[in-house]
């Protein structure tokens, strides 16, 4: 193990009874990266995330934090990680600073110092002196982010962040989390919203099942598969000129239109696919109103990756 | 690492847990239903029962005696111990099961903070709220029993001394339980309700039997109290039932705390 990898598991495994969470998942999450962890519901993200922390035990495996083994150099290594566990939770009867104080004693004395700036990144320091009682579930997950920053974490693990947080709030978090990572930190984000994880990370593990079916760059996982989406009013015969297209492997009829995947042994890129395609139609005498070469969307590749909706589909 | 920083290790040890505890006292002083249960519980009956006495006394002096003496601080400190038990329960409840209950636990615990310092942290924090409620009490109790007494019925100032510590002991003793007990079982109401039931009923019933003298902490603390009468258990086996009944609540709620998923 490496420590280049702000996290790595090795054969993680935590079962509750006969039912296993988290199944035999090697880890690595590059440091100063952003990086999510996607799976649907119930696929386990949580409980991975909580054995790192160090809040239930693992059955099997072994892991480590920013280089150091954990659970045996737990404190060292969770000195520099911050993190939200699922909704993030307060006293309710107290403001918000004094829960970060509640949780700053607990850390190094300097933690106490960066509570003023924790607030004012997270824009909550003119509200900060109110009870929390009085917070929207919005302002608690951007309070937990306050808190997670006490730590002035090399790390930062976020179970389901934007929970709560409306469009404004959501697209301002995604800026915050690209900013802690331009200052060289990690961020390791669960998620079940494909959209968020491709719009924040650089990275992405896919699990289901409690098990990672694939990890690794966003380019790698969305593969150098390259489609076309051709718009006709003729799409039968288009589907069917098409099959006989060098450059063609397939294409479906999709509700945007005809989607062509392009054979990766041909020897052009996508665009000149695309034109040699328009042409071929065009004297074809077919009628082609749009034309635009894509890539799949992770929210695909997720689709065909999962178990869970491959056997739904 | 150094050697000047390996002996700076104890002081950064005991700066945090400072910290710790601090935190601890924040979290319990800022309970407003906590503060006025325990000066309802703890300082309020001292303020009553004098008053009421001194009024009593005002009205019928030859039915009822002075208001002070040693009696009557024997009296109310007795109330003290029994009402005041019950806010040391409460408190001993919040400062054991506070943070779980609301969730806070698991941000702790992801500082990587020990588990057990932040166990710890709960007894001096805990009993920074309590005691002071119980010296002003006793302080109106002792106060009042020496400034309202008869011509030589004052208490003098040893008797107080033992007063002071048993009524200390008497609290702290409960709270120590309802800590562990609270830090043990997963929910602060059904700690309240073992504990109250204990404390306020099995507990008295079982000592009236008088059979199970030798392992109750009711008689142990019977034997210490000053000017009890006699005795049901020696000295030794007293102090032998204090000490079990601080360690074994306190133990199984530091074991509950260290292997808890939080």
């Amino acid at each position: 193990m490496s420590a280049s990898y702000a996290v790595e598991t090795s054969g993680l495994t935590k079962r509750f009874g006969d039912r296993v969470a988290v199944d035999n998942v090697d880890l690595r999450v590059p440091g100063g990266s952003a990086f999510g962890y996607l799976g649907p519901n119930g696929a386990g993200k949580t409980t991975l995330i909580r054995m790192l922390l160090g809040l239930t035990r693992a059955t099997a495996g072994t892991m480590r934090l920013l280089g150091r083994p954990v659970p045996s150099e737990r404190a060292a290594a969770l000195a520099r990680v911050g993190a939200i566990v699922e909704e993030p939770r307060f006293h309710r009867y107290l403001t918000g600073r004094e829960n970060l104080s509640v949780v700053a004693a607990a850390r190094e004395r300097q933690a106490h110092g960066r509570i003023e700036s924790a607030l004012e990144r997270v824009g909550l320091a003119e509200r900060a002196d109110e009870r929390m009682s009085t917070y929207s579930l919005g302002m608690r997950q951007r309070l937990g982010v306050a808190r997670a920053l006490l730590a002035d974490p090399e790390l930062l693990i976020l179970d389901e962040p934007t929970n709560g947080l409306d469009p404004a709030g959501i697209h301002e978090f995604r800026g915050m989390i690209r900013g802690l990572v331009a200052e060289g930190r990690t961020v390791l984000l669960s998620s079940h919203l494909l959209d968020e994880v491709e719009k924040i990370c650089d990275a992405v593990a896919i699990v289901d099942h409690g098990r990672v079916v694939m990890q690794g760059s966003l380019a790698e996982l969305k593969g150098d598969r390259q489609t076309i989406l051709i718009g006709s009013s003729e799409g039968v015969r288009v589907q069917a000129l098409l099959a006989a297209h060098p450059a063609v492997r397939s294409a479906a009829q999709t509700p945007e239109g005809i989607r062509v995947t392009l054979r990766p042994d041909f020897p052009v890129g996508a665009e000149d696919a695309a034109a040699d395609i328009n042409r071929f139609l065009v004297e074809a005498g077919l009628a082609v109103h749009r034309l635009e070469p894509t890539r799949p969307s992770l929210e695909e590749r997720f689709l065909e990756i999962t178990s869970r909706l491959g056997v739904a589909a | 690492m150094s050697a000047a920083s390996l002996a700076s290790l104890p002081a950064q040890s005991e700066a945090q847990f400072r910290r710790l505890v601090g935190a601890e006292l924040l979290k319990l002083r800022r309970r407003r239903t906590l503060l006025v249960a325990s000066v309802a519980l703890i300082v309020a009956p001292m303020v009553v029962s004098f008053i009421a006495l001194a009024i009593l006394h005002a009205a019928n002096p030859a039915k009822y005696g002075p208001a002070g003496g040693v009696d009557n601080l024997g009296g109310a400190l007795r109330l003290l111990t029994q009402i005041g038990t019950v806010a040391a329960v409460l408190i001993g409840v919040n400062a054991g099961g506070g943070d779980l209950g609301a969730g806070v636990f698991r941000e702790l615990v992801v500082t990587g903070r020990s588990r057990l310092a932040l166990f710890a942290a709960r007894i001096p924090g805990g009993l920074a709220l309590l005691l002071p409620f119980v010296a002003v009490a006793f302080a109106i109790a002792a106060t009042a029993s020496v400034a309202l007494a008869g011509r030589g019925q004052a208490p003098g100032a040893g008797l107080l001394l033992e007063y002071a510590g048993w009524v200390g002991l008497m609290t702290t003793l409960a709270f120590l339980l309802a800590l562990g007990v609270s830090s043990l079982l997963d929910s602060r109401a059904t700690s309240i309700g073992v504990l109250l039931a204990w404390q306020l009923a099995l507990a008295p019933l079982l000592l009236q039997t008088g059979k199970l003298d030798p392992v109750l902490l009711g008689a142990a603390l019977k034997r210490l109290e000053p000017s009890a009468g006699r005795a049901s258990i020696s000295l030794m086996t007293a102090i032998l039932l204090i000490v079990v009944w601080t360690i074994v609540p306190l133990a199984a709620g530091a074991w509950r705390t260290r292997t808890r998923d939080a």
